[in-house]
């Protein structure tokens, strides 16, 4: 394969892609202002349930620029942030990238120690299906996988909670800091999702086994470890790879939900906490690198895919 | 067809070990985490279910929940003003010249002296910067200045009565001024409180020590953390868990996990009436509402099925002033349900709207009351729809006047009527619902300048009186708001303002000061 050539045509036009994807959002992002009914200068002036005096809200609003066209506000917010400056926060004062650099590694964590686990038990789950015969264990875990993906997070939540918290106390019920309090939110995150991505890898397994090469191999006489590490895996994880890119970038982007019931102070609830203040500079700061992370995820599985599957690639030398 | 294949070998057993080193992490996740409660040196931990840090482009900061900042004034539990920075006050010229007289002796967080340069020069940050006040509570002051290291001049256009309660607590938070930037922004909290910050890990905790040099009492926990606990449920179980040692805060506690705490072994659970009053607010402008004669039956329907009792008794203690009966200087008590319901109004062409607040039906039981409005209207056959908003969209209704009812909170701030009528009632209040009275504008301006207290309160009886008869807004209940500790506290209690007192919160064990 001469693979330079074909993957930087490749690389540069999923490049102009993401710029664009960005771009958008950043429309997206900034028409929140002007789509969402109220006064931003009233609502910050609200946060206490007091009734701002129509003076005091006039002033805000020309101090904070928000009473100039929507398009000159747009085309200055560009630009700042083409500079990387984000602005500050209309609620706290604090820059928007000291904020949200608050909430990286809060989130970071919760994601990898979640992705690690969708990874790890989805590949589990999959296996699972051809483990001696793919008899009871597979019969077992199937109702068990189809019930997790089923459950509400919030129900799985509370039940967790119940169980190693309030039950047993191994662990504490909600917040931040320590393995001890990663362990119930990743677990929330990840059982679902790895029991959905499981029943995908189970089916591609399924029909990798019944492929040809595989039972050539196996009449070969290939160690079962020969056959599942060189022939089975690489084979039915390669469209998984897109699977667990896309997790990932959604669990970067912040869970709300669990981010919230475990007090985990991550990404997804400074998004929903901006938006009810509706601090617009810091939902505008959020959301453009929750769309970097999900599109840089996608395309960082998509390259891998690529790279890994040969075929894909003589596709994209072709495009 | 072909049969799959199976895998038979230790890779397959392998899997095994796999579930097996899982298990094994979490029991050493589990060993790893610090529970402290055991250990008991994490010092005083209050679950809360909204931010008190508010950072550098507020007036405070931090919440007053934190106890790190103080005021000129705070209001007792009568909403009275009383003395905390300002030892005493008088006023001249007719209420247009107040002096206040600080406290020796009074030291910000590094150790300085706490001055009336210091004072004047925070309440000049307050009153300029539009997101410090609001409410435009300075609305009527001309300058503040420092005749000496200890007094404190404020000169106004136009006399104040109630201007120690103005000055009370979120209007005059004293910071040290080289702590503030050029934009009025606190660049690190300075200031005078029992406790200073220590940490604040945002959107999670806010960690205070105890201030070494306080010029008052010294609290029996050295160490307070704030964890933010968003989720009602969660904030329940991490107290049953041990995890926070009280949840007090602004609902914290639900009405409908009463049952659950009660039945929670070492946890009490208390209450206490606070300066928050629930309202019900009619739109004045269109129909039905914009008779008295239909308002008041609403209210005289309601009241017969005694709706508030009903789906808010827990929390909610009849309403008899248009604002907290807390304040005792003006607990006058003359509104009074209709007796008579009288005929329903005729109904519009289109359904009533209900309008709520989206971040208010999480806290309070708005939603189970408008849907018991909700039936009562359709029984009496005027259809309604109940619409929850978020704050943009529910304030821009409220302006616009598209809704029929809504449903609001307020807190007496100041503890004088003032606050309410200045912002409700008064024809040129921001919230006013479309109700225009002269006789209660004429008696709302003369009150808000008249010094004589006799005559105030006949005017400030004259307002209410005016309020029910028309019944423009009408006070729904007082609330009672629900807190609660475990059993490594021996005593905590919280304000009429949501406030924890960590002044007198106190350890079970007394031996040891966490």
């Amino acid at each position: 394969m001469s693979g330079a050539p074909w993957l930087s045509v490749w690389l540069a036009r999923r490049l102009g892609a993401v710029l664009l994807v960005l771009w958008g959002v950043s429309l997206v992002a900034f028409s929140l202002q002007i789509i969402c009914p109220g006064d931003p200068a009233e609502l910050i002036l609200r946060t206490r349930y007091e009734t701002p005096a129509p003076k005091k809200m006039a002033q805000l609003r020309r101090s904070m620029g928000l009473d100039r066209p929507a398009h000159e506000q747009y085309l200055a917010w560009l630009g700042r942030v083409l500079c990387l400056d984000l602005g500050r926060s209309y609620r706290t004062g604090e820059p928007v990238a000291a904020q949200i650099a608050a909430r990286l590694p809060a989130t970071l964590e919760l994601a990898l120690a979640s992705f690690a686990l969708v990874v790890a038990l989805s590949t589990l789950l999959g296996l699972c299906a051809v483990w001696r015969g793919g008899r009871w264990l597979d019969r077992l875990l199937q109702p068990i996988s189809l019930g997790l993906v089923s459950l509400p997070s919030y129900w799985l939540a509370l039940l967790l909670i119940a169980l190693f918290a309030l039950g047993l106390g191994w662990l504490p019920v909600a917040g931040f800091g320590g393995p001890a309090t990663l362990v119930l939110p990743a677990l929330t995150l990840g059982l679902g999702a790895a029991a959905m991505q499981g029943r995908v890898l189970r089916v591609k397994v399924l029909e990798v086994m019944g492929q040809d090469y595989l039972r050539f191999a196996m009449a070969k006489g290939l160690s079962p470890g020969r056959i599942l590490l060189r022939h089975l895996l690489p084979n039915a994880l390669v469209p998984m790879i897109t699977l667990w890119g896309m997790s990932l970038g959604s669990l970067l982007g912040g869970v709300v939900v669990v981010e919230t019931i475990f007090a985990w102070p991550g990404l997804g609830r400074l998004l929903v906490e901006s938006l009810l203040g509706r601090d617009l500079p810091l939902v505008q700061g959020v959301v453009l690198l929750m769309a970097l992370a999900f599109v840089l995820s996608s395309l960082a599985a998509d390259l891998l895919q690529r790279l890994l599957d040969p075929r894909l690639s003589a596709e994209g030398s072709g495009v | 067809m072909k049969r799959p294949l199976t895998i038979r070998g230790r890779e397959g057993r392998s899997l095994l070990p796999v579930l097996c080193l899982l298990l094994a992490l979490l029991a050493c996740a589990a060993c790893g985490q610090d529970r402290g409660a055991a250990s008991g040196d994490r010092g005083l931990v209050i679950g809360i279910g909204r931010d008190l840090y508010y950072g550098p482009d507020d007036r405070t900061y931090l919440h007053g929940s934190t106890h790190t900042w103080e005021a000129l004034t705070y209001l007792d539990g009568d909403l009275r003003p009383r003395p905390w920075l300002a030892q005493s006050w008088r006023s001249s010229d007719h209420g247009r010249v107040w002096d206040f007289f600080l406290r020796p002796g009074v030291r910000f967080h590094d150790g300085t002296p706490f001055t009336a340069a210091d004072a004047a020069f925070c309440i000049d940050r307050v009153r300029k910067n539009p997101k410090y006040d609001p409410v435009d509570s300075y609305r009527d002051l001309i300058q503040v200045e420092a005749l000496g290291p200890l007094h404190l001049r404020f000169t106004l256009k136009e006399p104040c009565p109630f201007f120690p309660g103005l000055v009370a607590q979120y209007n005059s938070p004293m910071v040290k001024p080289s702590a503030v930037d050029q934009a009025g922004r606190i660049t690190r909290l300075v200031a005078t409180g029992p406790y200073r910050l220590k940490e604040v890990l945002p959107g999670y905790e806010v960690r205070l020590e105890a201030s070494p040099g306080y010029w008052g009492p010294k609290p029996a926990f050295r160490r307070v953390t704030f964890r933010l606990l968003m989720d009602a449920q969660t904030r329940v179980m991490a107290l049953i868990a041990g995890d926070v040692d009280a949840v007090a805060d602004v609902g914290a506690i639900l009405p409908e996990q009463v049952p659950d705490l009660n039945h929670a072994a070492g946890i009490i659970l208390k209450s206490r009436e606070v300066a928050t009053t629930h309202y019900l607010t009619f739109n004045c402008r269109r129909a039905p509402f914009d008779e008295v004669a239909a308002r008041r039956w609403l209210l005289a329907t309601m009241a017969r099925q005694n709706l508030v009792q009903r789906m808010a008794g827990r929390i909610a203690i009849p309403a008899h002033n248009t604002y907290s009966r807390l304040a005792k200087d003006y607990d006058f008590g003359l509104l009074r349900t209709p007796p008579e319901a009288g005929p329903p109004p005729a109904p519009p062409e289109r359904p009533l709207v209900i309008l709520l607040h989206g971040g208010t039906v999480q806290r309070w039981p708005y939603l189970d009351l408008a849907q018991a409005m909700q039936q009562m209207l359709a029984q009496a056959g005027l259809p309604a729809e109940i619409q929850v908003a978020e704050a943009g969209a529910y304030y821009q209704a409220l302006k616009k006047g598209d809704y029929d009812l809504a449903m609001n909170p307020n807190t007496l701030m100041t503890g004088d009527p003032d606050f309410f009528y200045s912002y409700y009632l008064a024809s040129d209040a921001p919230a006013n619902p479309g109700w225009h009275n002269p006789e209660a504008d004429r008696l709302i301006a003369a009150a808000r300048r008249e010094m004589d207290p006799t005559r105030r309160l006949l005017m400030l009886q004259g307002v209410e009186a005016i309020v029910n008869r028309e019944a423009p807004i009408w006070p729904l209940f007082h609330e009672r708001a629900l807190y609660a500790h475990g059993p490594r506290l021996a005593e905590f209690s919280m304000d009429y303002f949501f406030r924890p007192a960590l002044l007198s919160a106190r350890p079970a064990s007394a031996s040891k000061t966490p």
